[in-house]
């Protein structure tokens, strides 16, 4: 896929002549079916078009694969036949119910998420999987001695339902309501997606670690993907309960579940449109293919090993579908690349004019390492590390490879706890702390081997890091309350913002370039914004110099310095190159398997002899 | 509790039984996870197709009047032909749905896998239909030897069958893998692939060895399973291969002894828990301990705790 | 190697490296963090292929052929880490080291000649891998990747991961085994160690190779040891 095509840029009237347009189209829709049986086919097929979404919502955006989720299907056409039917004589309104079974269905969303929290990949499918089964055996099994569930076949015959005086009744009526809820499906997909919700889950998806290190509380993030999968799953089930007037157990096995992973997989995993269309496609092809009924399921499944095989990202792929091209500014009629550096120039200079240096160090300690150590079942990484930070002071940890840098830099952010020690931010300890909070508290980092999340726009990327600076709910990001008007703003502003510094590298087009397009040194500059956004106080740069040419290499130097004395960050890093330590450094620590061996100023440091032998080795005795 | 201790003798052979064909379709999942990383979803599907090539053998074979061969002969190409078929069919999907992948991320793995899986699962329902086919399993065995009574247990001349193949076979993979050079190499191969490499090990070969091991067991388990309980269909792989998993994750997923292990226990427990639980329910057992284990106890029992690096 | 440029993707790694090594000689690279050393090696053992240049063994060019045919023809590697098969005991990890051997006796009877070379690890014969200690591991990694009767033995920063005496070991070791008339080329951080056992020395920083002479010559150049620390436009790169 070509770099240029960026995300979608339609105006706010194209959208309005769309729903216009989609509007249009749903009110008429249902009477061009020439038969009953169309009817009920358009109906499945909006229910089924919900059902993606919700699958969407747990597998394509934050990735998880979940292998339960069709009995959150279940559940919620159970509950329908529990509380509308003679069943247990329960008769509750259905504008009622809907909702209820929803709430109850997302409880058990949550359930099956906080069970299977720490599994990962294959070990969750296999998890929900099972849980998947437990459910199936139960509604068969439940109609003894209790009769609850009707066992193999079921509960049938509910109460007509009524919405706000209409009936609902005729294919017709179902098929209005059915496919009205549908578009709220999708609407609400597309408002939760460009949220910070949709963000984190997709920060997740990528790469759970570094989401986790910016500031995304991954865990609750995971509950509310299991949760909103089961919401919606749940409202799905109850409206086709009343619209099939039955439930039993085989609605809700396995095949239906692959079934609907296809859809997803087909349109493309969190691509909101191609999932609906993916739908759409899947419920309608049986019917055209009607003599090949039987080798309907073998499809599917070579459908799923071809596409993993030659298309894993859809046939419309994850990355913004019905996107226009924009085109880049900074290439000629000829294709021919103006030299991007020179842009940059262009910018600091004019900045640099606005700003002058205004910080230099404090006296008062900002972080504090007691004694830290980390032993890794008999390997000790770091032994007995004492540091002190100072506000705005800028400290370079330097050693060979293997000497617990990059270790220092995870007990630090909250990655494991140290074995024993203590760490305090401003007085405050914060050892054992998980990296989202330590994040919220202030200090950001980047990563030696770039993790950045690929399939992201940069301008998403920066925007994740203020996940932990704003509050907004489900609720306020699917109604467009104010408060998440107000924090979606400020998101953008801050993340611009710190894009910005870069000069046009990061900005105006690049913004909804996707992050594995760029070229390796705006990767690393890119992982310096995004720990910036976080409006962090303390940086930990973890070899941010890394691989880049000797131009680049002075550049980041120098915006290393700015940061400090133009914007006042205090700033830890790992570096290598020497020179570029002694440019920045008010201190040097070296060390050496896991222990401080020198500290002071540069030349102080760069002089002693034990780290002079720590990088040349030792002389042969 | 004198109603329990009776029956312990006759839930022990049962569970040995069931453990020993647990254990050989745990044996695929794990040769399989250990070298690849990788959870085999079709593997309960090659078992299920193992089943059914027994007892197209078995129906081969089977004249109007009883038995074409010896009962003992039979039996013995009954699996042999179903090992083979299985074990090449194991090829086969390692080649076209699993190497293209060998390079991408799991996911997209799991769900290849989730595709043959569904795939073979629907093209033996639909060449084979839905209904179950049964094996005539009495026409092999002389009337007198088929059950027999040792004290309180009743034994069945089956059950005994197939703890002892089901034990051959995982002697014979124990020697295979202890003794021999192809074995060692791929027991190097598992443990650090890029580092077998540098040996000189064809990695390729050493994966297509395993899940040809590995499937060839699986199709053996279905066969045995087939004469036991008389009857194979097309919806048995899901079952077996959710338990089969089970085990290996029970015994510490990648360790061969450790599926061998965690076969026999649940097996074992599964049988315990007849006499305790209705018979409907007994395929919770097995969906319980897998959960608890996953959330417990991920590396099994007798694994390794392996941290991860960042 | 001749002219060699190895790239990541997009990213070229390796710009232009000539390195020549020669019958019986110990020859070893140098460099820091970053500076594309694993690179070389793993280009060499065809786990990487080149864009451009060529690798050649013995006048036959290997550059572009899978692993297995390059270690068949004669390259031995001791990994960074040491890397032997943990569940493997030692004599197997022996024995995987001669797989591509196919003459058993003479195998045999070089295994009993590695125990004698290694008395540590025939005490522990029959004991998996993971219970060695650091010491243990780096001889039964030499003793693997020699009982192939390599052409070249390549090792990949010995010292790494190891304390400051089992880095003098170690080195005790490539040397013994070089004296013995192995040709061996060591990829290294330790420039010292690494010097004072070597016959010539390459160093390499950002993926050039920057200055090359004998090691005695290499170990009173100043210049080496600011590329070594310095580096960059201010620190100043050889030219």
């Amino acid at each position: 896929m070509r770099p240029e095509i960026a995300g979608t840029a339609w105006s706010q009237r194209q959208k309005a002549i769309g729903f216009v347009l989609i509007g249009i189209a749903l009110a008429i829709v249902p009477h061009l079916m020439p038969n009953n049986y169309w009817l009920r086919i358009y109906g499945m097929t909006g229910l089924y078009v919900m059902l993606a979404l919700g699958l969407n919502v747990v597998a394509g955006f934050a990735g998880l694969l979940d292998l339960a989720y069709v009995a959150f299907f279940g559940i919620g056409g159970y509950l329908f036949a529990f509380f509308s039917s003679h069943h247990f004589d329960i008769h509750l309104p259905f504008p009622l119910v809907l909702p209820l079974s929803a709430l109850i269905t997302m409880g058990f969303g949550f359930a099956l998420g906080a069970v299977s929290l720490r599994l990962k990949g294959d070990y969750l499918a296999i998890v929900t999987l099972a849980f998947a089964q437990i459910f199936k055996l139960l509604l068969l099994n439940l109609d003894r001695p209790v009769n609850i569930t009707g066992g193999v076949n079921g509960i049938f015959n509910f109460d007509p339902i009524e919405i706000f005086g209409f009936r609902i009744v005729s294919p017709i009526a179902y098929s209005y309501l059915i496919w009205f809820l549908a578009l709220v499906v999708i609407i609400g997909s597309f408002r939760i997606k460009r949220s910070r919700f949709g963000r984190g889950w997709e920060a997740i998806r990528e790469d759970e670690l570094a989401a986790e290190a910016m500031g995304v509380n991954t865990t609750r993030m995971k509950l509310w993907a299991f949760a909103g999968g089961a919401f919606i799953a749940g409202a799905s089930g109850t409206l086709f309960a009343s619209f099939q007037d039955s439930v039993f157990p085989n609605s809700f096995d396995f095949q239906q579940l692959v079934v609907i992973y296809c859809m997803v997989i087909l349109g493309g995993m969190g691509n909101i449109v191609g999932v609906t269309l993916g739908a759409i496609f899947l419920s309608i092809l049986p019917e055209f293919l009607r003599e090949y009924g039987a080798y309907r399921m073998m499809s599917y499944g070579l459908i799923l090993i071809v596409l993993m095989a030659l298309r894993p990202q859809g046939l419309l792929g994850e990355i913004g579908f019905l996107a226009k091209k924009m085109k880049r500014p900074d290439k000629d009629e000829t294709g021919v690349l103006k030299a991007s550096t020179d842009l940059y120039y262009r910018d600091v200079d004019s900045m640099k004019a606005r700003r002058k240096a205004r910080y230099s160090i404090d006296r008062r300690p900002i972080l504090e390492l007691n004694n830290v150590t980390m032993n890794f079942g008999g390997l000790v990484a770091v032994d007995h590390l004492s540091l002190t930070l100072r506000e705005r002071e800028i400290l370079s940890v330097i050693g060979p490879n293997g000497a617990g840098k990059t270790t220092v830099f995870n007990l630090i952010s909250g990655i494991y706890p140290p074995t024993s020690g203590e760490i305090l931010f401003e007085g405050t300890n914060i050892t054992g702390l998980k990296p989202h909070q330590v994040v919220e508290i202030g200090i950001a980092r980047t990563f030696q081997n770039l993790r950045l999340f690929n399939k992201m726009s940069v301008l998403d990327n920066a925007k994740v890091s203020q996940f932990c600076r704003t509050k907004s709910g489900p609720l306020s990001i699917l109604f467009r309350l104010p408060r998440h008007r107000t924090e979606e703003m400020k998101t953008e502003k801050v993340a611009k913002e710190m894009l910005s510094l870069f000069g046009a590298r990061l900005t105006g087009y690049r913004f909804d370039q996707g992050a594995m397009f760029l070229s390796y040194a705006n990767r690393r500059r890119l992982e310096i914004a995004r720990a910036m956004s976080t409006n962090a106080k303390l940086l930990m740069l973890d070899e941010p110099s890394a691989g880049m040419n000797p131009q680049e290499t002075v550049e980041i130097t120098g915006f290393i310095k700015d940061l400090r004395d133009i914007y006042g960050y205090t700033i830890l890093v790992i570096e290598h190159k020497l020179n570029v330590v002694k440019t920045i450094s008010d201190r040097v620590i070296a060390l050496d398997y896991g222990r401080k061996i020198a500290e002071g100023s540069y030349d102080e440091v760069a002089c002693n002899k034990q780290v002079i032998e720590a990088y040349l080795g030792r002389k042969k005795n | 509790m004198d109603f329990y201790l009776q029956q312990l003798p006759q839930q022990l052979v049962n569970g040995l039984t069931l453990g020993g064909v647990y254990a050989l379709i745990a044996i695929g999942y794990t040769m399989v996870y250990g070298i690849l990383s990788m959870l085999n979803f079709a593997h309960g599907e090659i078992y299920m197709i193992g089943g059914f090539v027994g007892w197209w053998v078995l129906h081969l074979l089977i004249g109007e009047s009883g038995p074409v061969l010896h009962a003992s002969l039979v039996i013995s190409l009954m699996l042999i032909i179903a090992m083979g078929i299985t074990g090449f069919l194991g090829i086969a999907v390692e080649r076209f749905a699993y190497r293209p992948l060998r390079k991408a991320p799991r996911m997209n793995l799991l769900l290849s896998a989730l595709g043959v899986s569904i795939f073979l699962q629907n093209l033996v329902l639909h060449h084979q239909g839905a209904k179950a086919r049964f094996f005539l399993v009495s026409s092999l065995i002389p009337e007198g030897l088929r059950v027999f009574q040792v004290g309180e247990v009743v034994f069945s001349f089956m059950r005994i069958l197939v703890i002892v193949v089901a034990f051959l076979l995982m002697a014979g993979l124990t020697i295979i893998i202890k003794r021999t050079k192809v074995g060692k190499a791929m027991r190097a191969t598992a443990q650090d692939i890029e580092a077998a490499s540098f040996m000189g090990i064809d990695v390729d070969r050493m994966i297509v060895f395993v899940f040809l091991i590995g499937s060839a067991l699986g199709g053996a388990a279905g066969t045995l399973v087939g004469l036991l309980f008389t009857q194979v269909d097309y919806y048995v792989g899901f079952q077996a291969g959710l338990k089969g998993f089970t085990a290996a994750v029970l015994g510490g997923i990648g360790n061969i002894y450790g599926a061998m292990f965690g076969g026999i226990l649940l097996g074992l427990l599964e049988s315990i828990a007849t006499t305790f639980f209705p018979a409907t329910y007994k395929d919770v057992v097995a969906f319980v301990v897998l959960i608890l284990v996953l959330i417990f106890r991920p590396w099994g029992l007798m694994g390794e705790k392996v941290p991860e690096k960042v | 190697m001749e002219e060699v440029d190895t790239y990541y993707g997009s990213i070229q790694v390796l710009y232009g490296i000539n390195i020549e090594i020669g019958q019986g000689e110990l020859v070893c690279l140098l460099g820091g963090n970053a500076s594309g050393k694993s690179t070389v090696l793993k280009t060499i053992l065809g786990v990487c292929r080149p864009k451009r240049g060529t690798v050649k063994l013995e006048g036959e060019r290997i550059d572009g052929k899978p692993t297995k045919s390059i270690v068949s023809k004669g390259v031995a590697i001791v990994p960074e880490n040491r890397r032997i098969f943990p569940r493997l005991t030692v004599l197997e990890n022996m024995e995987i080291g001669a797989y591509l051997r196919t003459d058993k006796d003479q195998v045999q009877r070089d295994i009993d000649e590695m125990l004698t070379l290694f008395p540590r690890l025939k005490e522990r014969l029959h004991k998996p891998g993971i219970t060695l200690s650091g010491g243990e591991q780096q001889m039964l990694a030499m003793a693997r990747a020699l009982i192939s009767k390599p052409k070249v033995l390549l090792m990949d920063e010995p010292s790494m991961g190891l304390s400051p005496l089992l880095v003098d070991q170690q080195f005790e070791l490539i040397h013994k085994v070089h004296h013995q008339g192995t040709t061996v080329f060591v990829v290294e951080q330790n420039a010292n160690m690494a010097l004072s056992i070597a016959d010539r020395g390459y160093v390499l920083q950002t993926g050039s190779i920057v200055l090359t002479d004998t090691a005695q010559n290499l170990l009173q150049n100043e210049l080496m040891q600011k590329a070594y620390l310095g580096g960059g436009p201010e620190g100043g790169t050889i030219s």
